[in-house]
Order: structure tokens, then sequence, then C-alpha cells
């Protein structure tokens, strides 16, 4: 087997903040191999983004280590990492922010280019032409400043940039999240194209899971600085083994109301916790409505399960059996779970 | 708001020349850049526009009221009001835009210096920002150019050196703001070192906050020379300029008003065209259209 | 159509512009809807189909450069031409209105007690002990956990998704007929977002208030609304019940949003595992500058023809229609007939 283009083992950025150490990513490890789509999935805070940071050094661990290609990257000088950066890139959330307003759109396609000594001149332009044509713009974009384009087209030059030294590893951090539904599926669509033809692989990172179920091989889970589950995709969707993965999948609205007035869902109760001060034993104990007090004291550890998919629950057996937590045992678990059977007036 | 939010992107399609037609239509702005640059041309032109020579005295006519032969009236030398107010405009413009460009030249690479990197450049650098700005701008020229000795040249210095620690902190602070945004982030990532950084995303980005200082500085650099020039640490007589005309009208306020008045309103126009100037670059100089 | 006598809140050919210095904007161009008691009316569409718009002008939010024509009648009342002195008396205690981020339509150096009880105390002259009181009340109806507690701290003690419970409580403070809930749950992560929308609901079944909610989130739309109107470039393109909405949809727009929005476990049922594609809406979303004699979704449509960019299509139901309860109301020259929308 080839190395993966992206090698994080117990990663870790901690950040120090005026009430004390903030965990942002707390022993994170995940590997993406070539032409691979990996989704990090997670809620807001548990530090997804981070790892997807830290994953590009744009952030700087505070332990664990990051490797690309085999290449240890973790702490080499942002100058010696100057050159690597050819092989990884990022795709940010907001394409309104991440070009350059004053540059060209030109420009902002050809920057990697001209700094990594591809093309210069009319070969850079000749390059540029042809990438916005595979982003589905048309040449003349290149002389647009991005005020003058789409939040859609803004994106698809986003993904041009990234793509135009042809890394071997591209992150995309909530690539569609700031787009409209129809422009989503575009985007979407054109990141699935463009990996499937050029087999760089993919972090991509979201909060979304329709989206990181069309595009995503494998999936983690990321709660609260960690990873609680990671699977294959069909497999995590079909059969979702920790207790808030199965919450975070029966949470998102299904955009058919006939399904989603029978669905159940399981409606978490309490807040996230302050990454300031995690709580102890299993992190998600405090929301979990099968939390026992195993759960409360002792960490649960990323175990492999027979069938090869890794969970960090102490209820899952390692023949995969798993709890249901919309349908708690009402004798040991807290009552913090409520099973919505919604409710409506049949007529309007 | 999504209202607002649509309406901004609406605006922001056709922007570009609108930039301009938004500066046009702003009519406080174009007074006062009409204004400017009258400023300008009256000091780059001085010795075509002015009637006579500023030095020369003419006895014979002196504390002469302003009539069709001399429009601002004559001094207590005889000398013509107009081609000396033309000629001490043309100081204060000289002080004005060197001194600017002075604190440029060192504010601005210090403020990228502390702004990107931080740490004990930041600390240093801010630090003596702090202490100049202790002093109030004028007090602090006025003190440099007590030590460096009265001329042109060293109120020019004294005025650009007093205004090197706001240029340092707008730039810094500039700096500190854009270094958190996507697209610098995105440089790094596509193999940019500080060089890139620094001078193609960050400089750019900050120029419109730097033409704004730019523009309060140079009133304020006006008003400097004026003051040290009055107080005799500036241009020597017979050399005019806007503060030594103030200077010796003190003398004359009740016989010739009229050597108060002239040099008083040459500097208050100009001081007032530029500040408009620049207000009215604010609104309309940020690279998305309108940021209100 | 004139005005529906049982709606509590009735919009009739509502229009808004702005004029800037080079052109006019179009922002809402035509729009009517009735709200019945209890009901909750989603509003769908992209950034800039007006949707906000729409809704701030029924509020009285809007700048007075907007434009605004048409008739917004509350109950008996009608709000269109208000001005602030007469929207006062109505906000917050006929019609409220929750935003998108809860944080900055806080008062951040005010308790949240304080400021649920400065709406009891304006509208409905409670004493600042009864007002506390309800206040209470309120935030347990809204289900933020130990309320006499919660009653006394902060806004930023809070978390996202409970500073939203807050922002509902005040707005149902004084039990105003009308809610109307813009993006209310945009900013949060879908497990407090599950929350949100259960007390929305609980809202409608427990006080009878009618919801106008605001959204690009088909799958909040399918969860919560009774029904539904689709806008497009500030026009509304189709209306109908939710469940006939996403069954049948009869503008090509529609079809083109609800095909393009991606299902959870759509994908590994689709083909064995590989990767279908998503269907896209080809085109850009065309400018609000003019307001032209044709369909403004046309030049985006598979369907269009001549008369779809010569004469702009009425508003209607279909002569086929079932013609059971609400009705189906579709802008196109060749809307689908119900056996092939369902298709």
């Amino acid at each position: 087997m080839s190395t993966p283009v992206l090698q994080l083992n117990a990663l870790e950025r901690h950040f120090t903040a005026s009430g004390g150490t903030v965990r942002a990513a707390d022993g994170v490890t995940l590997t993406v191999d070539r032409g691979e789509v990996v989704g990090l999935v997670g809620e807001s805070g548990s530090g997804k983004s981070t790892v997807g940071r830290c994953a590009v050094r744009l952030d700087e661990p505070t332990g664990g280590t990051v490797r690309i290609n085999g290449t240890d990257v973790t702490t080499m000088s942002r100058r010696s990492l100057r050159p690597l950066r050819k092989d990884f890139h990022l795709v940010f959330q907001d394409p309104s922010s991440s070009l350059d307003p004053r540059m060209t759109v030109g420009q902002i396609v050809a920057e990697p280019l001209r700094l990594h000594g591809v093309a210069k001149g009319e070969a850079a332009r000749a390059r540029v032409a042809e990438l916005l044509a595979q982003v589905g713009l048309r040449p003349e974009h290149a002389d647009r400043h991005p005020h003058e384009l789409s939040g859609g087209q803004r994106q698809r030059i986003s993904i041009a940039r990234a793509l135009s030294v042809d890394p071997a590893l591209l992150v995309a951090d909530e690539p569609t999240s700031a787009l409209d539904v129809s422009v989503q599926a575009s985007v979407l669509n054109l990141l699935a194209d463009l990996q499937r033809d050029r087999g760089f692989g993919c972090l991509f990172i979201t909060h979304d899971l329709a989206a990181v179920e069309y595009l995503a091989d494998r999936i983690a889970v990321m709660y609260l600085g960690q990873i609680v589950e990671q699977a294959p995709t069909a497999e995590l969707f079909a059969d979702p083994k920790h207790p808030y993965t199965q919450a975070l999948l029966s949470a998102a609205p299904v955009p058919d109301p006939v399904t989603q007035r029978t669905r159940e869902r399981i409606v978490l109760s309490g807040e996230l916790p302050s990454p300031l001060a995690p709580p102890p034993g299993c992190r998600f104990h405090t929301r979990c409505p099968l939390a026992v007090d195993r759960c409360r004291t002792e960490v649960p550890a990323l175990r492999t399960l027979d069938s090869g998919r890794e969970v960090s629950c102490h209820l899952v057996a390692d023949d995969g059996t798993a709890p249901d937590a919309a349908a708690p045992r009402p004798a040991d678990a807290d009552t913090s779970v409520r099973t919505i059977p919604h409710s409506r007036p049949a007529s309007a | 708001m999504t209202t607002a939010l649509s309406l901004t992107a609406v605006r922001s399609r056709a922007a570009g020349s609108a930039k301009l037609r938004a500066l046009r239509k702003n009519r406080l702005a174009m007074t006062g850049g009409v204004i400017a640059g009258v400023f300008v041309l009256a000091a780059l032109l001085a010795p075509l526009v002015a009637p006579y020579d500023p030095a020369q005295p003419d006895f014979g006519n002196v504390l002469a009221a302003p009539d069709w032969s001399h429009w601002l009236g004559t001094d207590d030398l005889g000398r013509d009001q107009l081609s000396r107010v033309v000629f001490g405009a043309r100081a204060s413009m000289q002080v004005g835009v060197l001194a600017v460009i002075l604190a440029f030249v060192v504010g601005v690479p210090l403020g990228l210096l502390a702004g990107y990197y931080g740490k004990v450049a930041d600390s240093v650098v801010s630090r003596v920002t702090d202490t100049m700005l202790a002093f109030p701008f004028l007090v602090l020229a006025v003190g440099l150019a007590a030590v460096l000795g009265p001329s042109l040249t060293n109120a020019t210095i004294a005025i650009g050196i007093s205004q090197i620690p706001a240029v340092i902190r707008i730039t810094r602070a500039e700096t500190l703001r854009l270094k958190h945004v996507d697209y610098v982030a995105a440089a790094v990532a596509n193999g940019g070192g500080d060089g890139t950084v620094l001078f193609r995303h960050i400089l750019p980005n900050a120029t419109s906050a730097l033409v704004v200082q730019a523009t309060v500085g140079i009133p304020a650099a006006i008003i400097g020379e004026a003051l040290l020039s009055f107080l005799g640490l500036g241009v020597q007589p017979p050399e005019p300029s806007l503060g030594v005309m103030l200077s010796s009208a003190q003398a004359f306020l009740a016989p010739a008003p009229w050597m108060a008045v002239f040099p008083g309103l040459a500097v208050v126009a100009a001081t007032l065209a530029f500040n408009l100037l620049g207000d009215g670059l604010r609104d309309v100089l940020d690279p998305r259209g309108a940021t209100r | 159509m004139s005005p529906n006598p049982e709606a509590v809140l009735s919009v009739r050919d509502l229009s808004v512009s702005f004029r800037t210095d080079a052109r006019t904007v179009h922002a809402v161009d035509h729009v009517s809807y009735d709200l019945a008691a209890g009901e909750v009316l989603a509003v769908v569409g992209e950034s800039g189909c007006g949707k906000s718009v729409t809704s701030m002008a029924v509020m009285g939010l809007l700048p007075p450069t907007a434009h605004i024509t048409g008739s917004i009648r509350l109950g008996t009342r009608e709000l269109a031409g208000g001005d602030d002195k007469a929207y006062g008396k109505i906000r917050g205690k006929d019609i409220a209105m929750i935003f998108q981020e809860p944080m900055t339509s806080l008062n951040p150096v005010l308790t949240i007690g304080r400021q649920i009880g400065e709406v009891l105390r304006r509208h409905q002259g409670l004493s600042k002990k009864e007002a506390r009181a309800r206040a209470v009340e309120l935030l347990d109806l809204v289900g933020i956990p130990a309320p006499a507690q919660r009653v006394d701290e902060y806004p930023h003690q809070l978390s996202g998704g409970m500073r939203q419970r807050v922002m509902i409580a005040i707005a149902v403070a004084c039990d105003p007929a009308v809610l109307i809930a813009d993006e209310p749950t945009t900013a949060l992560d879908v497990t407090v977002q599950a929350g949100i929308l259960e007390v929305l609901q609980s809202l409608r079944e427990r006080l009878g208030t009618a919801i106008v909610l605001i959204t690009h989130d088909l799958g909040v739309v399918a969860d919560i609304a009774d029904r539904v109107l689709v806008m497009y470039a500030g026009r509304p393109v189709e209306q109908a019940p939710v469940d006939e909405l996403f069954a049948a949809p009869r503008h090509p727009y529609t079809r083109g949003l609800l095909s393009a929005v991606l299902r959870p476990g759509a994908s590994a049922a689709a083909d064995g595992g590989g990767k279908r594609r998503l269907p896209e809406i080809p085109g850009l979303v065309p400018s609000l500058d003019s307001q032209p004699d044709a369909c403004t979704f046309a030049p985006r449509c598979a369907r269009a023809d001549e008369r779809c960019t010569t004469a702009r299509p009425g508003f209607k139901s279909d002569t086929d229609d079932a013609g059971d309860g609400a009705p189906h109301l579709a802008a196109c020259w060749h809307p689908n007939t119900l056996q092939e929308a369902a298709q």
C-alpha cells in the first residue's frame, strides 16, 4: 500500500486562553489515502476546522505529528515548508474572504504557479485559462475582480487556485456552507468530478451530513476535539454506532415532509460543554441519553471493532452490537432524551 | 442580514468606475478636492501665478488695503500679500507633502513589522510609538524643531517625525486585521513567503486606510508648519510662509487686519479641503464598494 | 385576490423597491399570501430572492429609502404606509420577529430577565415583579432549563441555541398573533436546531401562534411547515401545502431546487455506491433592476418558449387541480401537470 497523503497521529492543538487551556483538538488520529475522500464531520466547537488548519500547517499543532506524503511536517519551519506546499492546499469556507479583493481572478489563480515556479507569463496565462475552463468558468473571467462574480463562481476560483499546482492533498473546509442550495450542488459536483479525474486525496470538513455522504468514501465524526467514530460512508449512515453519531444523523431534517413526520429524532439535552473544561470520562456523557456510571469516569478509547470500523464508546461491543440512543433503557439511563414521534395536527 | 447583504452585492457589481462616480457625487469631498487642487497648483506654479516678487519691499506702499493692484493688500514692508500667500502656500504644501512622505517611509515598514511578526518587534515598536503619542503632535513637533534648529528643512523633518507614530499605529492595526483574513492564509498555503504576504496582499489592501491617513497628515503638517514658522522655528523671514505672515501680522491687527485674515483663511481653507477630501476617500475607497 | 377575512395576516400585491443612485432595485415584486391562526407558512428561496425583504416590509423595518406598495393587513388593521409610531404599538405585541443571529439582537449589558420584562412592561403594563415572574414562565415555555436562575444571566453566559430561545421568549412575551422567524436556525448546529424547531412547533400548538418561517433549508421546511411559498428573484413562483409541494412541484424552479437539495441516505440507495451527479440549475439569478414582462426564470428553464420571454405568467391555480383544501398556485406558462409532477 502506498504512503497516505495525510497522516495525523495523536494531533493536539491547545490554545492558552484567559480561563485555562482550550483543547480544540485533543489526540486526533486520521489518515487520508491517495485518491480517497475522507469526511470530517462535527458541529461548531468540535475542532474539525482546527484539525484542517493544522493538517496544512496554517495552524501550529501543539502535539502529535502531521505527515504529508510520509514527510513529517509538524515542526518544520515556515521557510522550509514553502516548497512542500505544492503538495497540499486548502479551500476555505467563505469565498468572499479567501480571494484578495485587489487582485484579478487571473492573478489569484496564477499565484501558486508563480510562487512554485511552475509557469510564468504567457504559459501561466494559458494554464489559468485551462484551469478556469476546468472549473466551469470562461477565459475572460481572468480579468475580473472577485467582487464582480457570484458566490458560486468565487468558490470555483478558490478551487481552481488550490488545484493549479496539482496537489496530492486538498483540504476543503466547509466549501459549500456559504452557498445557496442550487449552487452547493454544482460545487459538490465539480469537486467530485475533479477528484475523480485527478485522484487527489481530500479531507472534506463539514457539518452538512448530506454533502459528506455524497462526496466522502469514509467519514470521521468529531465531538469536542476528539474523533468518536470512523467508518466507511455507507456503513456509517446505515448503522451509526456511537450515540452521538446516531443523534447527529437523526437531528438533520430530511427534505421530505412525509418521511420527516414519521421519523424519530433524538433531541440531545444540555449544551456542548466548554472545551476549556471537557467533562471527565467520555466527553459525550453529559448529553448522552445512554450514559452509565462507567462513562462518567473512564475515558473510552477509539477502538477498532471486528468489522474494522472505529468507535469510542463503552457501550458498543467488539462485534459491533450498539445500543439505540432513540430507545433508552429507562432503568439506568438519564431522562435526558425525548424522542419525538413528531406530532402535528392532521390538517393544517 | 440577508437584505443588507444582497443590496451590497447588487451595488458592488458595478464597482470600478462607480468609485469615482461616488466620489464625484459627494459634494463636500469634491469641494475639498477642488480647493486642495488649487493649493497644489498654486504651489507648483507659484512663480508664474504670483503677480509680484514676494520678498520685494515697496516702502512707498506699506499696509495698503486690498485694491485692484494688490488684491489682498500689502504688508508692513509694502510686499504684495497675494504673492506672499501664494508662495506661503508653496512652503506649506512642500512641508505637508514631504513630512507625510517621511512619516510613511519610516512608519509603514515599522507598522508592517510590528503587526506581522508581533512578539519582540511589536513590543519595541509599540512602546516607542506609545511614548511618542503621549506628547501632543504639535508639542512634539515644536520640541523637535527647537532641537534641530530653525529652517524649512528641519521643520519638515520635525513634523514628519511627529507623524510617524500615527502612521505606525494605523499600519500595524491594518496588518493585524489583514493577517487573519482568509486570503492571507490562502497566500501562505499557496507557498507564499513573508514578502509575498506583506507586499502583495497586506500592503495593497491597507492602502485605503493609508491614503486616508495621508489626507489627514497633510493638513496637520500644514498647521504644524504655520505654527513652527509663527514661533520662528520654521521658515525664516524674509522667505514667505503662512506662519511667518501671521506672526508679523500680530503687530498690525488694528491698522491692517488683512495681513492676518488672508494667510489665516489660507491655512483654514487648505486644512479643511484636505480633511473633506480625506473623509470622502474614506467612504469611497473600499475595494468592495461600500461598507456602511 | 381580495384579502381573506379569516387570515391573521394577509399580504396583497406587496412590492418593495430600493432606488439607488444609478438604478432601481425591485427586491419584492407583487407578493401575496394569507396566514391562518396556528399555521406555519415557510417562505423559501435563495439569497436575494426577496424573502427577507418581504418580512421586513411586513414588520415595518425597512429603511425609508424603500418604496413599498400593496397591502399588509394584520387582522383588520392595515399596516402598509404606517409610520414608526403606528408600528411601535403593534411590534412586539401583535406581531413579532426573530432573527438569524440572536447575539446581535440581544443587549449585552442587560440580564435576559430585564430584556423580556421590558416588552411586558411596555405593552402589558406589568409591574417589575409581575414581569419577572412572567419572564421565568416564558423561559420555561421555550425550554430553558432552570429558568428561575437563568433569568438573571447575561446573554454572553448562554450558548447560541439558548440565546435563540431567549429571543423567542421575548418575541412571544405578549402572545402575538404572528411570529416571523427569519432563518432562526441557520446559525445553529443541527442538534440545537432540532430543539428550536420543537419550540416553534409547541408555540403553534399551545398558543396558536401563526408563524412565517423564512428559510433556505428545505429540511426545515419539511419538518415544520404547513404551507410553502417559493420565491425567485423577488417574485412568488409557487405556493402549496407542504406535502403537495414536495410530492408534486409544479414550477420548474421548485423542481430544480428540490432535486438539487441533498438527501441523507439517498447517495447509497441511488445506485450501489456509485456516485450520482447532483442535478444543477444552470445559469445565474437575474439582476433585479428591471421588471420584465416575462417569466424571470425563463433564461434558466428547459421548458421556456417564446411566451415565457414575452409575457409574465400569472400566479394561479391550474384547472386540473384536485381542488381539496388550500390551493396550489404556480407562476408558470408550462407548469407540470399533476401526473407529471408526481413522477
